[in-house]
C-alpha cells in the first residue's frame, strides 16, 4: 500500500467509514492472528490480543505518522499488545534481553558432523550431498509438510519465530521487520538466519525420513 | 565435497562457511567481494547449490502457509465485535 493509500485509509477511518475499517480488518486479520500466536499460545487469549490491538490502533490513530507504512505501524501494535498481554502472568522481558539471548545462541546453521573434519584434506566440505526437497505431489503429503513447517516455526524461540513469520510467511522486508520489532538490522538478519536454518533442518528430516536406503 | 583432486584454496569459502552466509547472500547484505566468493563456490559445489535450494524451498513453503488455525470465537462473531468496536470508538471520538 502506498503512502497516499495509507493517508486515504486513515482519513476514512477518522470519518467513521465502516466499510474502510471492515476492509482493513479483512486484509490484516490473518497476520494479526499469526503475530499474536507467536507470543500468546492459547487461541482464546490470542483472539483477545487481536481485538485489543485493533482498539489500540484506533485509539492511537492520531499518532500514526507516515514515516512508516500503515501495515508496519499496525503490526508493531499487535506485537506490543501481545507482549504486554502476558505481563500479568510473568515479568515482561525487555526486547533487548530477548535479542541478546537469541542472537547469542551457540550453534551452527548445519551440524558440524555433516562436514569433513579439520584433519581431512577437504576440511569443512560436505560429507554427503544434502537431500533435495521433493515437491509433495499428494494433498496429504502437502498437508503433512505444512504441519511440519508450522510445528518447526512454533518450536523456535519467540523472536526468531516472529522474524520468520514477518519476513517469510507475511513477506515483509527485513527493514519492515526491524521497524515493527525495534531491533537493529544486523540482529534481525542473525535472527532470520537462525530461524531459517533450524526450520530447514526440520523439513529436511521430515522429507527424508524413511526414504534413506 | 569429496573426491575432487585439486588442492583446497585457503582464500576460497568452504561449505561450512557458506551455509552461515546464506541469509546475508539472499538479503543482498554481502559485500561485493564476498558475493563473488559465494557465487564462485556455488559454481563448483553441487551440495551447496542443493543447500541453497533447500533454504529457498523453505522460504517458498513459508510464504504459502495460510492463516493460522482459526481461533475461537468464529469469524462472523469477530467481524461483528470489531464493527461494534469501531462504531463505539468513532462515537467516542466525535
Amino acid at each position: 500500500m502506498t503512502g497516499r493509500e495509507d493517508a486515504e485509509t486513515v482519513a476514512a477511518l477518522r470519518r467513521g467509514d465502516e466499510a474502510t475499517f471492515a476492509a482493513l480488518v479483512r486484509r490484516h486479520q490473518p497476520a494479526f492472528q499469526r503475530i499474536a500466536r507467536v507470543w500468546v499460545h492459547d487461541a482464546g487469549a490470542a483472539a483477545e490480543v487481536v481485538q485489543d490491538a485493533w482498539l489500540a490502533a484506533l485509539e492511537g490513530l492520531e499518532r500514526f505518522e507516515e514515516r512508516s507504512s500503515l501495515r508496519t505501524w499496525l503490526y508493531g501494535i499487535v506485537v506490543n499488545t501481545a507482549r504486554a498481554h502476558g505481563r500479568a502472568a510473568r515479568r515482561l522481558v525487555p526486547m533487548s534481553a530477548l535479542v541478546a539471548d537469541e542472537t547469542g545462541e551457540a550453534g551452527p546453521a548445519v551440524e558440524a558432523e555433516r562436514f569433513q573434519p579439520e584433519s581431512h584434506h577437504w576440511a569443512g566440505h560436505w560429507i554427503d550431498m544434502p537431500a533435495p526437497f521433493p515437491a509433495p505431489d499428494r494433498a496429504l503429503e502437502r498437508q503433512e509438510l505444512r504441519a511440519a513447517l508450522e510445528a518447526a516455526i512454533a518450536a523456535l524461540p519467540v523472536l526468531q519465530q516472529q522474524v520468520i513469520v514477518l519476513c517469510d510467511v507475511e513477506g515483509l522486508t527485513g527493514e519492515e521487520a526491524c521497524n515493527i520489532l525495534g531491533v537493529a538490522s544486523t540482529n534481525q538478519r542473525v535472527l532470520l538466519h537462525r530461524a531459517r536454518s533450524k526450520v530447514r533442518a526440520v523439513l529436511e528430516r521430515h522429507l527424508t525420513e524413511g526414504k534413506q536406503p | 565435497m569429496t573426491g575432487r583432486q585439486p588442492t583446497p584454496n585457503p582464500i576460497e569459502l568452504v561449505c561450512q562457511e557458506l551455509v552461515e552466509l546464506v541469509t546475508e547472500y539472499l538479503s543482498g547484505g554481502l559485500s561485493p567481494a564476498d558475493r563473488v566468493r559465494f557465487e564462485k563456490h556455488l559454481l563448483t559445489c553441487p551440495p551447496c547449490t542443493q543447500y541453497l535450494a533447500q533454504i529457498q524451498s523453505t522460504r517458498a513453503l513459508a510464504a504459502e502457509l495460510g492463516p493460522v488455525a482459526p481461533s475461537a470465537p468464529n469469524g462472523d462473531d469477530v467481524d461483528l465485535k470489531l464493527a461494534d468496536l469501531f462504531r463505539r470508538w468513532h462515537h467516542k471520538a466525535d
